[in-house]
């Protein structure tokens, strides 16, 4: 049961929809995440990528539609697709009052793995994460960028067959951020699936082999990036596809003579 | 100065007015408070507007009443270190002055449903004390106002300290202090319960000279004076006269919350967390499960969370005194039979694992995410309750037998302990599920939130204590009537008390199975706090 389904992309979505209030936060979305891709979720703040993330990772109800990965529907059948699915939501929200070793130790412990195998794990993910230093001081003082690496290793500690990523880099080191995505990249080559949001144009045409573009709650383009990119840049093809916003010369004026 | 209080209070207006429209948690918690204040407010108008007609010592009372209540809203704000919706700290980058920024906070700290209890108590202090000349009725309001002044600045500014200790270097003496301050009042309100009724008039006479020379014993003097305007003017003045110094702590103490770090663990020093082998500390004690990892991990982050850990002290304190400090007060100990009162220990469980979802804040996601369901979430709650309060549960009564000498009396108590930790955490976790409420994000210990979470907790705490009550009842009047008989009927008897334990043990885990079953991301929700 707890197998991803032969045949099945990696993440299905029907009618996927959402609203907060009267504000219609994804709408009607349907989209298919092939197995094995590097899928970069691109659109402008407020477009709806973190609440498909969250609707997808069962952390979030949505209004209608459904949405399937690896073959499991996420809200009738949870705890299948949450043990086949690693997620590093924004915000983190992570347990503040214990540390990144034990987070790590908690989260094996709650997901079946094996004591000494956890043990393994987590000294290897920290020790790649640079975190060695702080893995037995408590969350709550790490930096903002800690925090999101711990998140990192947490959600890839039980060796999911999806990776559901929302701003991963952002507030990372350079550094760490290497290690991340040739940690990365490494799953993948194995046969994982990740899907990350992000606004780096450039960190996106450089891993992703797949991009799905949403603007205003509704999906734009999906597809191979060489596809999307039509020749060009991909960050041409997204203004194109998002509409450029133009700044009037005329407006903001008031910028002009700071301090005055 | 004007237009930033203005500007905060409207703010807070607005905020209210959004908890308003929000959630149905938010409407519930802003309409219970509402009520609550409207409901303490008419029994204070009640009692202030007739006490001259039913007391000969009205005048004395009222001169211990006002410095008794700006003394016990300060502990309580110390104790609850109630957050204000606009947090200092939000303001700190704001261009405000030291004192645009306490005046204003403390402008709009008037807005919201408290301030309806004060203003009908101070309605029915003016009616029962009403002077019988303009000039007497201006000095009478005078001074009321003067007295609402005095709790307002006070309390806030008891908070507001609280509030910055708790994130810097000191945070451990704040904390014991917020401790101290709850266990002040809570032993205050039984012994005052317990005495009050018997105090004779000379007694409150005594009082009053004591307390007439604090500043608001000088105000109480100028309402019980209001006919004679010239005296009480007198008064007025000096009861009015530490208000200018109260008004600049208070300053001070704002800007110093507000420039205190607002996340737990980046105020002060970093805590090591001492991890050891494979399943260190805590870990080790529980089976190898789910249940037992969210359990040891429960007992884990709320003995490390200062906020958690005063919680289940004062719980304790609480729970444990409600049988055990009253029949002290009282002299009962004697009797050897109030060994079996150690056991009760119900209220503390109740009170320690009321909003057991509540606490855990938006990071249960993790745990979610992880796979965990309702019911392993609820057995975990279950078995973390019980596991914190076995220990005192099981010396409790020994050191109650080493008080009273019922040393045979220890197997029946134990029995009851069990019996009444088991059904404790069962409607505990219960009405955690019914009702879970977001904690605001604070390091202060008992943090409640002024929009009304403290009182939709109260609640559930109250309904919780009602239906413990009605179920133990029957066991506790057996236990009582065997007591009389023999000790091993006694024992035989309270074995009760194991299966109504049992019983609801089982119905609270199944309710709150139940109600969260399919709704685990909801539950996460419905305990995010709003930024």
């Amino acid at each position: 049961m707890n197998q991803p389904v032969a045949g099945w992309p990696a993440i299905v979505a029907r009618g996927l929809s959402k609203k907060f209030g009267s504000r219609l936060a994804v709408r009607s979305l349907d989209v298919d995440i092939p197995v094995g891709s590097f899928c970069g979720l691109l659109g402008p703040n407020g477009s709806g990528k973190t609440t498909t993330l969250r609707m997808a990772a069962g952390l979030l109800r949505p209004d209608a539609g459904q949405v399937w990965v690896a073959g499991h529907e996420t809200w009738t059948d949870p705890v299948s697709v949450k043990k086949l699915l690693g997620v590093v939501p924004d915000p983190l929200n992570l347990f503040d009052r214990l540390s990144a070793r034990e987070l790590l130790q908690h989260l094996g412990e709650l997901r079946g793995i094996d004591r000494v195998e956890v043990a393994r794990r987590s000294e290897e993910l920290i020790s790649v994460m640079d975190l060695s230093n702080s893995a037995d001081e408590q969350i709550g003082g790490y930096s903002h960028g800690m925090r999101k690496k711990t998140a990192i290793a947490a959600a890839l500690l039980h060796r999911p067959a999806v990776l559901l990523l929302d701003e991963p880099f952002e507030g990372v080191d350079p550094v760490s951020a290497v290690a991340v995505r040739t940690m990365l990249d490494r799953y993948r080559a194995a046969g994982g699936t990740v899907v990350f949001s992000s606004h780096a144009m450039d960190l996106v045409d450089r891993m992703c082999d797949f991009v799905a573009v949403m603007a205003h709650g509704e999906l734009l383009a999906v597809g191979p990036i060489e596809q999307l990119r039509g020749g060009g840049r991909l960050e041409e093809a997204f203004i194109s596809m998002i509409g450029a916003s133009p700044v009037d010369p005329a407006s903001l004026s008031w910028l002009d003579n700071p301090n005055s | 100065m004007s237009q930033s209080a203005w500007a905060l209070a409207r703010l807070k207006w607005a905020l209210l007015r959004a908890a308003v429209k929000g959630s149905t948690q938010q409407r519930i918690q802003i309409g219970l408070s509402f009520l609550l204040s409207v409901v303490f407010g008419l029994s204070a108008f009640g009692v202030l507007a007739t006490l001259d007609q039913r007391s000969a010592s009205a005048n004395q009372i009222l001169i211990v009443l006002l410095p008794a209540t700006v003394l016990a809203i300060g502990l309580l704000s110390s104790a609850a270190g109630v957050e204000s919706t606009i947090d200092a700290r939000h303001l700190a980058s704001e261009p405000l002055t030291r004192s645009q920024l306490g005046i204003g906070l403390l402008v709009s700290a008037i807005v919201g449903p408290p301030t309806l209890l004060a203003v009908l108590a101070a309605a029915g202090i003016a009616i029962g004390y009403s002077a019988n000349t303009p000039l007497g009725m201006m000095v009478l309001g005078c001074a009321i106002l003067g007295w609402l002044f005095t709790l307002l600045v006070f309390s806030r500014t008891m908070a507001n300290l609280l509030g910055a200790w708790t994130t810097g270097k000191y945070r451990q003496v704040a904390q014991s202090l917020a401790t101290l301050s709850a266990l002040s009042v809570w032993f205050i309100v039984q012994v005052l319960s317990r005495q009050l009724a018997s105090w004779t008039s000379q007694r409150w006479e005594q009082l009053a000279d004591i307390v007439r020379w604090t500043p608001p014993g000088q105000l109480g003097l100028a309402i019980v004076n209001a006919s004679e305007p010239s005296q009480a003017a007198v008064h007025l003045l000096l009861g009015l006269s530490w208000l200018p110094v109260l008004v600049w702590l208070n300053v001070l103490s704002t800007e110093r919350l507000a420039l205190s770090s607002p996340r737990p663990g980046s105020g002060g020093r970093k805590m090591r967390t001492g991890f050891n082998g494979l399943r260190s500390g805590v870990y080790a004690a529980f089976p190898q499960s789910d249940v037992g990892a969210i359990a040891a991990r429960t007992i884990r982050t709320k003995f490390r969370t200062p906020r958690q850990a005063v919680n289940t002290i004062t719980a304790l304190a609480i729970g444990a005194g409600i049988f055990v400090v009253g029949p002290l007060l009282d002299g009962e100990i004697g009797d050897p039979r109030t060994v079996m009162l150690g056991g009760l220990l119900f209220f503390a469980v109740l009170f320690d694992g009321n909003n057991s979802f509540g606490v855990d804040g938006p990071a249960l996601w993790i745990e979610i995410q992880a796979g965990v369901d309702a019911r392993v979430l609820a057995r975990a709650k279950v078995l973390s309750s019980i596991v914190v309060m076995a220990v005192p549960a099981a010396l409790l009564p020994l050191g109650l037998a080493a008080m009273s000498g019922g040393w045979k009396w220890l197997p029946a108590a134990w029995i009851l302990a069990a019996g009444s930790l088991m059904g404790a955490a069962g409607v505990s976790v219960g009405s955690a599920a019914l009702a879970p409420v977001a904690v605001p994000e604070s390091p202060n210990p008992l943090a409640a939130g002024d929009t009304g979470q403290g009182c939709a907790a109260g609640v559930m705490l109250s309904l919780g204590l009602l239906v413990l009550l009605v179920a133990a009842a029957p066991v506790g009047a057996a236990v009582l009537y065997a007591s009389s008989r023999s000790t091993l009927l006694t024992t035989a008897v309270s074995l009760l008390s194991l299966v109504i334990g049992l019983a609801l043990m089982w119905g609270g885990t199944a309710t709150a199975t139940k109600r969260l079953a399919g709704r685990e991301a909801d539950l996460v929700g419905h305990i995010t706090p709003a930024r």
